[in-house]
Order: C-alpha cells, then structure tokens, then sequence
C-alpha cells in the first residue's frame, strides 16, 4: 500500500473508531424509562469507562501482538498464546485469592502491579527462550503453550481454596471483561497503555528491518537486542495493564495484526498503528453488541474466541500462516 | 578510493584462532576453505557483526568495534549465508523495509545486474532459492548504494553464489569486479574455486579457524594450497593461458 493511501486508511480507522466510541455512548439513550439524570450517571460511571476500557485494551492487545510477532519472529505469536496474558492474569489471582483482609483496599495499585510482573516475568522467560532455542521457530509457541498450561494449573489449584466471592473474581480473570474497571485503576492503566502503544508504534521502521533476523538488522545499522528488548518490555507493560483492567482476552492479538497485513502489507509503520486502531473498534463492537443484548453482559472472551477460532482455522487452511 | 581492512590477532570461540591479515588494494577478496574452516567467522568478525574474543578489527583508522553500528551501516553491507523471512514479504518489500537509505525508486542498474524486474512483486515463499539469493544481495547492495557509487564501500558476501544459477553467478561477478575497479571493497566466501580463480584479485585460504594462505590469487591458487586447504587433489589445465582447476576422482572416493 502506497504512503498516501495508508495516510487515508489510518484516517478512516481513526474516524470509524470515534464513531464506535460514540455509538456506545450514545446507546445510554436507547434505553427506555430512564430520567435524563439516569442516563448522566450511567454515561459517565458505566459508559465512559467502558469505552475507554474497551479501546484500550483492544489497541493494546493488538499492538502488542503486532510487534510480538516480528520481534519473536513468528506469525502465530499473540500475548494470550505465548502466555504473557496468562502470566499476568495468574499474578492477579494469586493477588486475589492471597492478599491479606487489610491489604483489599490497596487493590487499585497491588492489582496492576501484580498483572505488570506477571506479565514481565513471563515476557522474559519467552525472550530468553526464544534466544537460546534461535531458529527453533515453533519453540516460542510450544513454550507459551507451557506456561499457559501451567498458569492454568496453578489457577485450577486456586480455584480449589477460593471461596464463592473470589471464584467469581477469578472467573473474570479467565473469561476477560470489559466492565470491571472503574475510573481509578483506568487513571492508572490507561496513560500507560497509551505511553506503551505510542512507544511500540514509534518502532516501526526500526520492527521492518527484524523481518529477516538479527544479522540483517545489525548490518543495517539496528541493534536488534537492544530494540528487541525496549519493544518487549513496552509490551509487557501494555498487556499487563489491559489484564489488569479487562482479564484475560483470546485471539484478538493474533487475528487482528493478520488480516491488517493482508489488507495493508507488511510496512509495520502502517501495521502497527492500524492494528491498534482496529483493535480498539473491535473490543468497542464487542462492547456495543454486549450492551444492545437484553440479558447479562458478555464475558469478551466468549466473542473474540468465538469470532477468532473460526477465522485462524481459516486463515491456517489457506496456508497464511506459515 | 578505499582504506585497508585489517585484522590483527583474531581469535573467537574456538572458530578462529589468532588471524592476522590486511586486505590493502580495492578489489574482490575470495575466502576459500572446507566446511567449519571458519569463513563465515572471519566475514561476520570483519564486517564489524561479532566482536572477536581478542584481536582488533579496524577499516582504515576506525576502529570497528569502537563505532556505532548505525556509522558502519552507511558504507559497509553484509549478506548472510541462511535468509529466514517468516512473512509472506514481496521482493520489493524486502528491499524496502530493509535498506535504511532507500528514500524513492530501486536503482535501474540494481534491477537490471541481478535480474529482479520480476521478483519485486513476487513473495518471498514462492521464490527459490537463487532468486531470494538475489534479492538478498540487491537487499544490501542498496543500503550502501551511495557509498557504491562513490567507490566507498566494504561489500561483504557470505556464499553470495549459493543457489544462484551459472548465468546470474557470471553477471553478478562481472559487475562486482566492475564495482571493484573504481574503489569498493569487496570480500566473499565461496566454495567454486574457478569463480575465484576468474575474477578474485586476491584470496585468503583457511582452515580450522587458521589462515592458511593469503595474496594475489595467482600466487595463492597453487596445487599444493589447494592441497593443504581442502584434503583434494587438483589438477591445473591451461585454456588461453587462463588456469582452471578440477579436482581429481580419488579411486576409493573422498
């Protein structure tokens, strides 16, 4: 795709995002019987926070399963399956199930904080062992699938001395929500998933030059440990903090930066920045289609793993991955 | 124009053990050796890729592992021996996305040379091997493009001949020797010593991480080199007083 034409197409995700953004505002008004006092309180305690939730969350997954991808140099890599969502998620339940009676009030700066080192930790055991296993492509998935299975142990084990209140919690943590942050962990988390995206998008060029490896990108002049290192700590920090927010979240980093380079190429300046927008419409359809439903909320999970299966079944049949 | 690559006391890993060797004159530069002789080492040590154990890299009076990677980007390139490009890219993709001075259209004369009209819009999945080869090496040609031009660069080619086909390898060497000639330095690795009998100006014999020999290809290409290199008997025929070298069927086989 030409650089004008990717200018427009940026343009038009950015305009097609406000407009999701909106519509999910805006659906406080579809409600019936409701006063217009009502309808304020729920647009700025229930609305506002989802649509900031949702859009960030999305961006933040995708942009991170975008720049995963080439830094790890595997097109099936995705933070849910190569278990820094998992890490993060377990950290967060340990926090919940673990934390002392006194401590529950600080849980709006332990809770982010435990998703952040959760996610970190099981960011550099995926980095150090996509090091030492270098030109083993498939090692960094089977690697992922160990910890996520690992972290789905441990949590089986909690689940067993957990009791009625903190199993809901922990559900949450599994099935991934966007209606469980409120505005204070949102003052935490969202600036630090925008600071980590921006971080990753400004990476572009430097992420193009990884396509064909660590030689390649020192010859050009790009010190790929060290590039590869700040994108993986960036998202981490990303990831951490939209576990931290939302839960868990399937697929979604995987198909979305996909069928962005399908449609738009492979220039991760164009990549990254889309995958992110597309990301935030997503979870914000998501978030719209949960809402226009008359029944309870859906677990987001559910959605994106039902929308994904299918598609990455598809995308694999037709030999677009390799 | 170019300054000399010198190399003093390189030792690596248990690869090279305690290499010294100037490449003075401008021209192309030929490594042969066996499998593990270590050329690929000495190329990536060289090209400023690996930092040696011991010993000193340095390109005229820089020293290469004092300076940025960014500063020796701009006249030096470097071609790996394996590509592993995971993503379904185009051949103009990857000229794109991996040369740093590329700012408008791929030069006609780097189109023409190494035959990629028709690759640039090809995926790098459906490309043999010789033709990712090619691109691959139009890949770091053009980063230092400017500095080619201007007769300044350090080209430095791993087995750039792998998997390319006879009449790609003669017009590739044609033109590098045309590089040659008004200033590049050129520095490769093969394994076909009548290639680097043809068109090297000089040639660094090694073996097990050791020079062996190195000079002008006329002094160093003899029977008995070849001999201690490669465990191969030779035998030399003259054709127009040009030298060709074909090994000899051993009667219980190699």
């Amino acid at each position: 795709m030409s650089a004008p034409a990717s200018k427009w197409t940026l343009g038009a995700l950015g305009i097609v995002l406000l407009l999701c953004f909106s519509a999910l505002l805006a659906s406080v008004w579809w409600q019936a019987d409701t006063t217009a006092e009502t309808r304020w309180y729920i647009l700025v305690n229930l609305q506002l926070p989802l649509a900031i939730t949702a859009t960030v969350v999305g961006a933040a997954l995708c942009v991170s399963g975008a720049a995963l991808q080439v830094v790890l140099r595997n097109p099936l890599a995705d933070p849910g399956i190569i278990g820094i969502a998992s890490g993060a998620s377990l950290m967060a339940a340990l926090v919940l199930i673990l934390m002392p009676e006194w401590m529950v009030s600080t849980l709006h700066y332990s809770m982010p904080l435990a998703c952040f080192a959760g996610a970190l930790l099981s960011t550099a055991v995926i980095y150090r062992l996509s090091t030492r296993l270098r030109g083993l492509n498939t090692a960094v998935i089977l690697a992922g699938i160990a910890i996520t299975t690992l972290t789905s142990a441990v949590m089986g084990w909690l689940y067993l001395f957990a009791d009625a209140q903190s199993m809901r919690n922990l559900t949450f943590w599994v099935m991934g929500s966007l209606h469980q942050a409120d505005g204070w962990i949102l003052l935490w988390s969202a600036p630090l998933i925008a600071g980590s995206c921006l971080l990753i998008i400004s990476k572009g060029k430097t992420l193009n030059y990884l396509y064909n490896g660590e030689l390649t990108a020192r010859s050009a002049g790009i010190d790929p440990t060290h590039e590869s290192k700040v994108v993986l700590i960036a998202c981490a920090l990303a990831v951490g903090a939209a576990v931290a927010i939302a839960g868990s979240i399937a697929f979604l980093g995987l198909l979305v930066p996909h069928y962005v380079r399908l449609l738009m190429g492979f220039d991760n300046r164009v990549v990254l920045p889309a995958s992110a927008l597309c990301g935030g419409v997503m979870l914000l359809l998501v978030a719209l289609f949960s809402d226009l439903l008359p029944y309870a909320s859906l677990p987001v999970s559910m959605v994106t793993a039902s929308l994904g299966g299918p598609l990455l079944l598809y995308a694999l049949l037709k030999g677009q991955f390799k | 124009m170019n300054l000399p690559v010198k190399l003093e006391n390189i030792s690596l890993e248990q690869r090279l053990d305690n290499i010294s060797v100037t490449i003075t004159q401008p021209g192309i530069t030929c490594l042969l050796g066996a499998n593990g002789a270590g050329k690929s080492s000495l190329l990536l040590v060289l090209a400023g890729l690996i930092e040696p154990e011991q010993g000193k890299v340095h390109w005229g009076q820089t020293d290469v592992y004092a300076t940025p990677l960014a500063v020796l980007s701009g006249h030096r390139c470097f071609v790996a021996q394996q590509h592993s490009i995971q993503f379904e890219l185009t051949g103009r993709e990857c000229l794109q996305f991996l040369s740093p001075c590329l700012s408008s259209d791929i030069p006609g004369e780097l189109i023409r040379k190494l035959d990629i009209a028709d690759l640039l819009d090809k995926p790098v999945s459906r490309m043999s091997g010789g033709e990712l080869q090619r691109i691959m090496i139009s890949r770091a040609l053009l980063q230092v493009w400017p500095a080619i031009k201007s007769g300044n660069a350090i080209i430095v080619l791993d087995e750039p001949l792998q998997g390319v086909d006879i009449r790609h390898q003669t017009v590739l060497m044609q033109w590098l020797s045309a590089l040659a000639k008004v200033g590049n330095q050129i520095i490769m690795s093969c394994h076909d010593i009548n290639i680097a009998n043809t068109f090297a100006d000089t040639v660094l014999l090694a073996k097990a991480g050791q020079m062996l020999a190195y000079g002008p290809t006329r002094d160093v290409l003899t029977l008995s080199n070849l001999w201690l290199t490669f465990d191969c008997q030779f035998e030399c025929l003259f054709k127009d007083e040009q030298r060709h070298f074909i090994p000899v069927r051993h009667a219980t086989g190699f």
